[in-house]
């Protein structure tokens, strides 16, 4: 066998046409190839297409009218204005069955907080806003108290060792930082100098370390040539100092034949500075940058400890002028002492004081446990506003000690009544689906409340957000006399709003919607609220589809059909096989009386209804 | 030594040169009517290929007179592989004058024809291709 076939390709290739056989051959045997490739494949494809067209088969079983959206509901709870969520929640809301929430109408309340302060005395500001005191969330405002009065008793701080080497303070400030750990008055500052060959005017003072300003100087004096301690007296008003701050205690003299030496002691860093300045009647304030050097200067500063430390602040605030029927006060605090004194105290305007007693006034022992101070005012609540509205509130705390403290306000809050009539406002949000239903294609909003109440002996009332002018109106309602419910039934209240209705939807959808009482009845009412809800009013069609075919639909056109119209709309919907599918078009409006709607499928199928 | 003796041969010979001509020869004359061949083919196939690729559906027939003219409006798919071109209509088995229609893969429009149609009369109606070929059936 291989010989035969060794022997033909032998005899081919001594043939002289061999070569152009095989060519012929091989081109031959490809033409065929596309060919068949070109007309076999192709005709299967297109077979393949008229199959798949054969095995797609869609009907529409229904056709309707749509005039309205589903309904909108609650996506969060309601915001209250006035009155109490007494139980349930907003998804009871959402649906008409048995469940809802329980609302609980409330007296018309407003309330204020602070928008200002005054510090009284030396009360300082330690950390926190005012705006801190908006809500009890332990994030504080806080004030450091100050001495008030001082011990007849005298303490010192500095240093008061006499050392062995020193400085000239000829032209020169020298001094050290020391730092006190009561607070107090100071009286006078010592230093031990040495003085030689000629008296030298001399003088003291105190700076604070954080900033190099001064605090006070002492008064001068003329030193004679000696070596010793020598005591510069404050002039009234007399400083006052703080514990655990950082001063710093320095002496100057005045040029002159000889030296004014001011000994040190220790080595602590940085503790000794020195700045050159030429002496005058007053020190320099602040003090020109110092040097430093590791000294601690004999000097030290005389002062009367503080046996009364005080806070004392004054709030003041802006409400409005209407009637207040009743005023309750609200201060959340405590400090970081026991057993501090505090004093809280409403201003009244028409008394023109702050009352010691009674309304407005209140006295109690606060300690390190944060407390709730509050307050009602029924008699004359009026007066504790003047006539624009504003009102203040002092609050001091004080008590018998050294050791400075903090007062920590975390609310300050007034509540006024406004009215004796039992008031319910609910509001919430209500978002329309815009890819679902374009404002372009809607005519209109409806609004359903299905509520129950209480008590019948006033009105309920729809109201819509009007987006434009930032306010709640009816404008546009079919009907703004509110509903008259029926007593311990489920009443439904619907509202249309046909005109004007585009001011009452936000450019995202966004509809929000109050429910409220008429505002008549000093009897407190329940309301139970079962549903509530907003659709739009739309004019298009719907459409049920079945796929009973083998193989997924795709509908690319829509058709509306009646005697004078062929109105064709493009459209864009798969259906698997065996699955229905509703298909709604609000963008299309049906023609009014009989119409024939047709769909068509991308393969060519078509089916009429 | 004998690979000498065939080239020295090879030089020698008188006739050496005539069947590489004709062998070469032989060739570009078989590729050439091979090349024809294909081509034909190619054309042929296309257009066998074009004429199978093609599906056209009616979505919509209208007669109307909504313009003040009578006319038929068609609304016409094209749902096959290849681009359909209608340029010639047939009603009542004559050619009647229609605005030429080329309808992309997936495209779809109206074909309106001027016609003055009578309710409740059948009315044949084919439209084809440029040269009368292929042509649908419609009505």
């Amino acid at each position: 066998m291989l010989e035969a076939i060794i022997r033909r390709l032998k005899r081919l290739n001594c043939n002289k046409r061999g070569v152009s056989n095989v060519l012929v051959v091989m081109l031959s045997l490809i033409l065929i190839t596309v060919i068949v490739a070109n007309v076999v494949i192709w005709n299967y494809q297109m077979s393949q297409l008229d199959i798949e067209r054969m095995h797609e088969s869609i009907s529409i079983t229904n056709v309707t009218r749509i005039t309205r959206s589903q309904w909108f509901i609650a996506k969060n709870e309601f915001f209250i204005t006035t009155g109490t969520r007494i139980r349930g929640s907003y998804t009871a809301t959402t649906s008409i069955d048995g469940s809802y929430e329980t609302f609980r109408e409330e007296l018309p309340t407003v309330h204020y907080n602070p928008t200002n302060y005054v510090l009284g005395g030396s009360t300082r500001l330690f950390s926190g806003s005012i705006a801190n005191l908006r809500t009890d969330d332990s994030v504080y405002m806080q004030f450091q108290s100050y001495p008030t009065e001082f011990s007849e008793a005298t303490e010192i701080f500095g240093n008061n060792a006499t050392g062995g080497a020193y400085r000239n303070t000829e032209n020169i400030i020298v001094g050290s930082v020391f730092t006190p750990t009561k607070d107090g008055e100071a009286q006078s500052i010592t230093i031990y100098v040495r003085i030689t060959s000629s008296s030298k005017n001399m003088k003291c003072a105190i700076y604070l370390h954080s900033n190099l300003s001064l605090v006070a100087q002492t008064e001068e004096k003329l030193v004679p040539v000696s070596t010793g301690w020598v005591t510069f007296n404050f002039n009234a008003p007399k400083p006052v100092l703080r514990a655990n701050t950082e001063y710093l205690l320095v002496a100057w003299a005045q040029s002159g034949n000889g030296y004014a030496y001011l000994y040190y002691t220790s080595v602590q860093q940085n503790q000794g500075h020195y700045v050159s300045s030429n002496y005058a009647g007053g020190f320099p304030n602040p003090l020109p940058n110092p040097n430093h050097e590791n000294r601690a200067y004999c000097i030290y500063c005389t002062f009367k400890p503080a046996v009364e430390e005080k806070v004392e602040i004054e709030f003041t605030g802006t409400s409005d002028t209407n009637l207040w029927m009743n005023l309750a006060w609200t201060v959340n605090t405590c400090f970081t002492a026991d057993n501090v004194a505090a004093t809280f105290q409403l201003y009244n305007y028409q008394a023109g004081e702050y009352p010691t007693s009674g309304d407005g006034h209140n006295s109690t022992i606060i300690g390190r446990e944060e407390v709730n101070i509050t307050q009602s005012i029924t008699a004359n609540p009026m007066a504790f506003k003047d006539a624009e509205g504003n009102w203040k509130m002092k609050i001091t705390g004080t008590k018998a000690t050294a050791v400075p403290f903090i007062f920590k306000v975390d609310l300050i809050e007034l509540k006024a009544t406004l009215s004796n009539i039992y008031r319910l406002e609910i509001s919430n949000i209500f978002t329309i689906d815009l890819p679902k239903y374009p404002l372009d294609y809607v005519y209109g909003v409806e609004i359903m409340v299905r509520y129950n109440v209480s008590e019948v002996a006033e009105r309920w009332f729809v109201k819509a957000y009007d987006w434009a002018s930032e306010g709640y109106s009816d404008t546009g309602f079919n009907s703004t006399e509110g509903n008259q419910p029926a007593l311990n039934e489920w009443n439904n209240y619907a509202i249309s709003i046909g005109e004007d209705w585009t001011r009452y939807i936000r450019s995202d959808g966004v509809i929000q919607i109050m429910f409220c009482d008429e505002g008549t009845s000093e009897n407190q009412t329940l309301l139970h609220l079962d549903f509530i809800g907003v659709r739009v009013i739309v004019n298009g069609i719907r459409l049920d589809i079945r796929n009973s075919g083998a193989t997924t639909a795709h509908i690319v056109s829509l058709w509306i059909i009646n005697a004078t119209h062929h109105m064709y709309y493009d459209a864009d919907l798969f259906i698997n096989s065996g699955e229905s599918a509703t298909y709604i078009r609000i963008d299309i409006a049906p023609p009014a009386g009989n119409f024939t709607v047709k769909i068509v499928t991308e393969r060519g199928n078509i089916d009429t209804f | 030594m004998v690979d000498k003796r065939r080239l020295l041969r090879l030089f020698m010979d008188k006739r050496a040169i005539t069947p590489v001509l004709s062998n070469l020869l032989l060739m570009v004359v078989a590729v050439a009517a091979m090349s024809i061949a294909a081509a034909t083919t190619y054309v042929i196939t296309t257009n066998l290929r074009e004429t199978m690729g093609e599906r056209l559906i009616i979505e919509d027939v209208w007669f109307n007179n909504a313009s003040g003219t009578s006319q038929i409006s068609i609304y016409l798919r094209n749902i096959g592989k290849v681009p359909i071109r209608i340029s010639t209509v047939y009603i009542n088995h004559t050619r009647w004058p229609a605005p030429t229609t080329e309808l992309g893969l997936g495209d779809h429009g109206w074909l309106n024809i001027t016609y003055n149609w009578a309710p409740d009369r059948l009315i044949p109606f084919r439209c084809c291709d440029n040269e009368g070929e292929p042509c649908w059936r419609l009505l």
